[in-house]
């Protein structure tokens, strides 16, 4: 009788495993492949820039420290603060050549005082700026033998 | 002589169908009352004891570039230090060479997805670093600005932002036969459109890979 149940019971298992679907199971592993430190750039300001009396212009310099960098520079007015004159310098100076900027009396009105800005930038991505800027003082002024000029330093 | 034998040897006979008529009696009443019979039957067990029964396994290993050979064994994590970089600017980017091998014993489908990890802290302003997975190896080593390596073969999906949520880096898994091993190159970047806000942040990505058993 017990042989005969067996038998039975496997039967309807037999059966009841034919109408079940197959399981989608499967192994699995999982890893967490962790990187190191990624870290972006921080555009350097450049060193104060010196500044010479040459001729008619005063002629601003800094050192270019960056290969990646460009110079956004701006003349302000100081009493106003309106920017006279901008531009960009450096584009073509390799990294540790001399930037030189001169600064010329033709946009600048006769015995005002200036202000020239000068900001490290991303050449491929200006938005990217240097937290500070470097400041020039200079002044346009009647210079005898050389006539108008732009002289380095407020009066 | 033979009369007297006839007769002696006729009445033996009656006496014997007498009996077997008390035992035909005896039979039939027996099967009146259906005494239960007995379902006993010779029968013969046999235990057939099997080899040892050793489940397989899944499991992948990665290699990275100049670094380690690991994460053997179900869910071991892998230092992937060679994946950095430093002083990266907007639209600059770097290729890192992985190699994933099947050391498990099913076929492997695998895929990826990149998320921020916690070391070090992520301090970039939205989600500027990229990643996208490529097959084969970094064509070149650059070192001129801007930075923009690249791998040999084709991509496995899209460029990723690396946010705190995991993006899939590869569209279809890939198969790899055990004992087999998958080349895959990881660019890992800057995006163009990077803020001013993140100069000098840091991050780090985590690839999160699955090995599953391949069962079609």
């Amino acid at each position: 009788m017990r042989a005969v149940l067996a038998s039975g019971v496997a039967a309807g298992l037999l059966a009841l495993l034919g109408a079940v679907p197959g399981t989608s199971a499967a192994f699995t592993d999982e890893t967490a492949a962790t990187g190191g430190a990624l870290g972006a750039h921080t555009v350097v300001s450049q060193a104060q820039p010196t500044c010479t009396d040459v001729l008619t212009v005063a002629r601003i310099q800094w050192v270019k420290t960056d290969v990646r960098y460009d110079y956004a520079y701006a003349v302000r007015h100081t009493a106003t603060g309106v920017v006279v004159a901008t531009g960009t310098a450096g584009t073509a100076t390799p990294a540790g050549g001399m930037v030189t900027l001169d600064v010329a009396p033709g946009l600048l009105s006769g015995g005002q005082q200036y202000d020239v800005e000068v900001r490290a930038r991303l050449a491929l991505r200006p938005t990217w700026v240097a937290a500070t800027a470097t400041v020039t003082p200079v002044r346009h002024a009647g210079v005898l033998v050389v006539g108008l000029a732009v002289r380095c330093g407020h009066v | 002589m033979t009369a007297g034998r006839h007769r002696a040897s006729s009445g033996t006979g009656r006496g014997h169908r007498t009996g077997l008529g008390l035992a035909a009696l005896v039979l039939a009443v027996l099967a009146c009352v259906q005494l239960p019979g007995t379902l006993a039957a010779w029968s013969d067990g046999s235990a057939a004891t099997t080899g040892t029964l050793t489940a397989g396994s899944m499991d992948l290993q990665l290699a990275a570039e100049g670094g380690a050979t690991g994460a053997v064994g179900l869910g071991t994590a892998f230092d992937a230090a060679a994946i950095t970089w430093s002083g990266l600017s907007p639209g600059e980017r770097r290729a890192f060479e992985l190699t994933v091998r099947n050391v498990g014993s099913p076929p492997m489908s695998w895929s990826a997805t990149a998320r921020q990890g916690a070391t070090p802290a992520w301090t970039f302003t939205g989600d500027p670093v990229t990643v996208q997975l490529f097959e084969g190896t970094r064509t070149a080593v650059d070192t001129t600005y801007p930075v923009e390596e690249s791998c040999t073969g084709t991509a496995l999906g899209p460029v990723r932002a690396v946010g705190t949520s995991a993006a899939a880096l590869v569209t279809a898994a890939r198969r790899v036969a055990p004992g087999a091993l998958d080349r895959v190159c990881a660019v890992v970047g800057l995006a163009t459109d990077a803020t001013n806000a993140n100069q000098g942040k840091r991050g780090a990505v985590v690839l999160d890979l699955t090995g599953a058993q391949a069962t079609s």
